[in-house]
C-alpha cells in the first residue's frame, strides 16, 4: 500500500475512534520517530520516553490529528513539541547527571581507531539541533533531502543547506579547526548548558 | 578545495560505521499500553467535559465574572503578602512531582522492600512485586521468621490455604489491617497518588545523594519522609519515613520506615500465579 493510502486509513479509523490505528501509526512511522526523537535528544532512553507521550498525545488528541493534512510532518512537528518540553523539563532534574551517550552505537565492536570514533560521536553531539536530525535523517533513515525538508517543514533546499554545514562542521571538529565554536543554539550540549 | 571535499568523503564513511541504537525490548507494548489507556481514559473524560460545559452554559458569564473577581483578589493578596516565594515554591513541587509521578506510571515492574514497625518493637519486612497486567504479589517476613504470601489484583486478594492448598479469594476490603498498611505501595500509580500528599520539594542540601540521585523531601502527618530519586530516571530508588524530633532537641531522627524500590527488571511471570509458587 502507498504511504499516502495508509495516511488515509490511519486518519479515517483515527477519525471513528478504531483504535487499530495506532497499530498502524506504529508500524508505520514508528522507526522514524524514533531516529528523529533520539537525534534530538541524544540519548536513546528520552527518546523511547518521548515517543511514548507522542502516541499517549495521539491517542489523545485524535479527532484533531485525524484532519492534519500531511499526517506524517504532522507527526514530526508533535514529536518536536514533545521532545522540546521534555528537554525543558528535565533540565532541572538531570542537571547534576554526567551526559552518557546510548543513541548511536559503533556498527564493529572494536572500531580500529576509537578515538576518532567518539570524536565523531561527540561532534554529531554537539551539532545544532536542526543539523543533527538532517544528518541522521539522511544517514540513518535513508532518507532523501527532499523528504527531511516535507518531515521537518523546510524547503529541500533549506535541508540541504542544513546537511551541508553540518558535515563541514563534523569535518572542522574532526582536523581539529578550534577557531570554530559550533556550540549554537538548539546543539545538545548548549541546551543541556543552559 | 579537494582536500575538502576528501574530509567529507571520509567524515560520510566514518558515519557509516555507526547505527542508531536498536529500540529497548517491550517498547511496542510499552507504548501502545500506555496510548490505549489514554484512548480509552479521554473517551471518559470527554464524556465528563461535556456533561460539566452543559451544566455550567447556562451560568457561563456568572462563573466568568466570579473566577475575575477571584483572580483579582489573589493578584491583591499576593502583592500585600509577598507571596512570590510561595508561588515559586508551589511550581518547584510540581516540576519534581511531575517528572516522578510521569516516570511511575510508565513503570513496567516494581519490586520493593517495605521494612515496618511490627508489635513488640520487631520489625517486619514486605516484598512486593508488581507487573503490567496489574498483578502484585505480596510476601510478608516477620522477624520470627513467620511467612505469608498474597497475590492482589483487580480489587481481589487470592491467598493459599495451608491446610487444603487450595487457593482462596476475597474482596480486597476484607483484607486483614497489618496488610493494609502496604496499599499505598501496591502498585507504581498508587505510590505516585500517594506522594502529591507529600507535597515533595528538592531537599536544600543534597549531601546525603548519591552520585546520580537526587534527594526529595516531603510531609505526612507527624512524619518526615526522604524519597532518593534516580536523577536520570526520575524514579524512586529508596522512601524513609522519620518521626519528627521535637524543635530545638537537636536530636537525630529516628528511622521508622524504609522502602528500597527497584524497578523495570524482568520478573519470572509465575510468581504472579497464586498458588504456583507459593514459597519462594
Amino acid at each position: 500500500m502507498d504511504p499516502e493510502t495508509v495516511a488515509n486509513e490511519i486518519r479515517s479509523r483515527l477519525a471513528v475512534g478504531d483504535p487499530i490505528a495506532l497499530e498502524m501509526i506504529w508500524s508505520e512511522y514508528a522507526s522514524d520517530l524514533l531516529g528523529y526523537l533520539s537525534a534530538i535528544h541524544c540519548s536513546r532512553i528520552d527518546a523511547e520516553d518521548s515517543l511514548q507521550e507522542v502516541f499517549v498525545t495521539i491517542a489523545k488528541k485524535r479527532k484533531h490529528i485525524a484532519g492534519a493534512r500531511l499526517l506524517k510532518p504532522y507527526l514530526f512537528q508533535l514529536a518536536r513539541n514533545v521532545a522540546l518540553n521534555r528537554l525543558k523539563q528535565n533540565r532541572r532534574i538531570r542537571d547534576s547527571v554526567e551526559y552518557l551517550s546510548d543513541w548511536l552505537i559503533p556498527v564493529e565492536q572494536d572500531p580500529p581507531d576509537k578515538y576518532r570514533v567518539q570524536k565523531l560521536n561527540e561532534a554529531l553531539t554537539e551539532l545544532p539541533e536542526r543539523q543533527r536530525v538532517v544528518i541522521v535523517l539522511r544517514f540513518y533513515r535513508d532518507k532523501t533531502l527532499r523528504e527531511i525538508g516535507t518531515l521537518l517543514g523546510i524547503s529541500g533546499n533549506t535541508a540541504a543547506s542544513c546537511f551541508r554545514y553540518g558535515i563541514e562542521k563534523l569535518r572542522r571538529a574532526m582536523t581539529g579547526d578550534q577557531n570554530e565554536r559550533f556550540h549554537g543554539a538548539g546543539s545538545a550540549h548548549h541546551e543541556r548548558a543552559r | 578545495m579537494k582536500d575538502s571535499m576528501e574530509q567529507d568523503q571520509r567524515i560520510t564513511k566514518e558515519l557509516g560505521r555507526y547505527r542508531l541504537a536498536s529500540p529497548s525490548p517491550g517498547l511496542h507494548e510499552r507504548v501502545l499500553l500506555a496510548a490505549r489507556e489514554a484512548w480509552t481514559n479521554s473517551e471518559s473524560g470527554l464524556h465528563w467535559t461535556n456533561r460539566w460545559m452543559q451544566a455550567c452554559g447556562k451560568f457561563r458569564q456568572e462563573i466568568l465574572a466570579l473566577a475575575s473577581a477571584f483572580m483579582l483578589i489573589l493578584g491583591v493578596v499576593m502583592q500585600l503578602g509577598g507571596s512570590q516565594s510561595v508561588l515559586a515554591d508551589s511550581v518547584e513541587r510540581l516540576t519534581v512531582m511531575a517528572a516522578v509521578s510521569g516516570s511511575l506510571h510508565r513503570a513496567t515492574s516494581m519490586d520493593c522492600t517495605v521494612t515496618k514497625p511490627g508489635a513488640a518493637d520487631e520489625r517486619v519486612q514486605y516484598r512486593l512485586r508488581w507487573n503490567a497486567a496489574g498483578v502484585t504479589r505480596v510476601e510478608m517476613t516477620s522477624a520470627g521468621g513467620t511467612g505469608q504470601t498474597l497475590w492482589i489484583s483487580n480489587g481481589t486478594v487470592s491467598a493459599v490455604d495451608d491446610e487444603r492448598g487450595t487457593v482462596r479469594s476475597t474482596s480486597i476490603t476484607n483484607i486483614p489491617t497489618k496488610w493494609k498498611a502496604l496499599m499505598e505501595y501496591l502498585t507504581p500509580a498508587a505510590i505516585a497518588q500517594h506522594m502529591e500528599r507529600f507535597g515533595l520539594r528538592q531537599a536544600d542540601g543534597q549531601g546525603s545523594a548519591q552520585p546520580g540521585e537526587l534527594v526529595l523531601v516531603g510531609q505526612e502527618n507527624q512524619q518526615v519522609v526522604e524519597i532518593a530519586v534516580n536523577a536520570r530516571t526520575a524514579l524512586p530508588i529508596a522512601l524513609k519515613k522519620f518521626l519528627s524530633a521535637p524543635v530545638g532537641t537537636g536530636k537525630e531522627l529516628a528511622g521508622f520506615e524504609e522502602v528500597r524500590f527497584q524497578w523495570n527488571k524482568a520478573i519470572p511471570q509465575e510468581l504472579f500465579i497464586p498458588g504456583l509458587s507459593a514459597i519462594k
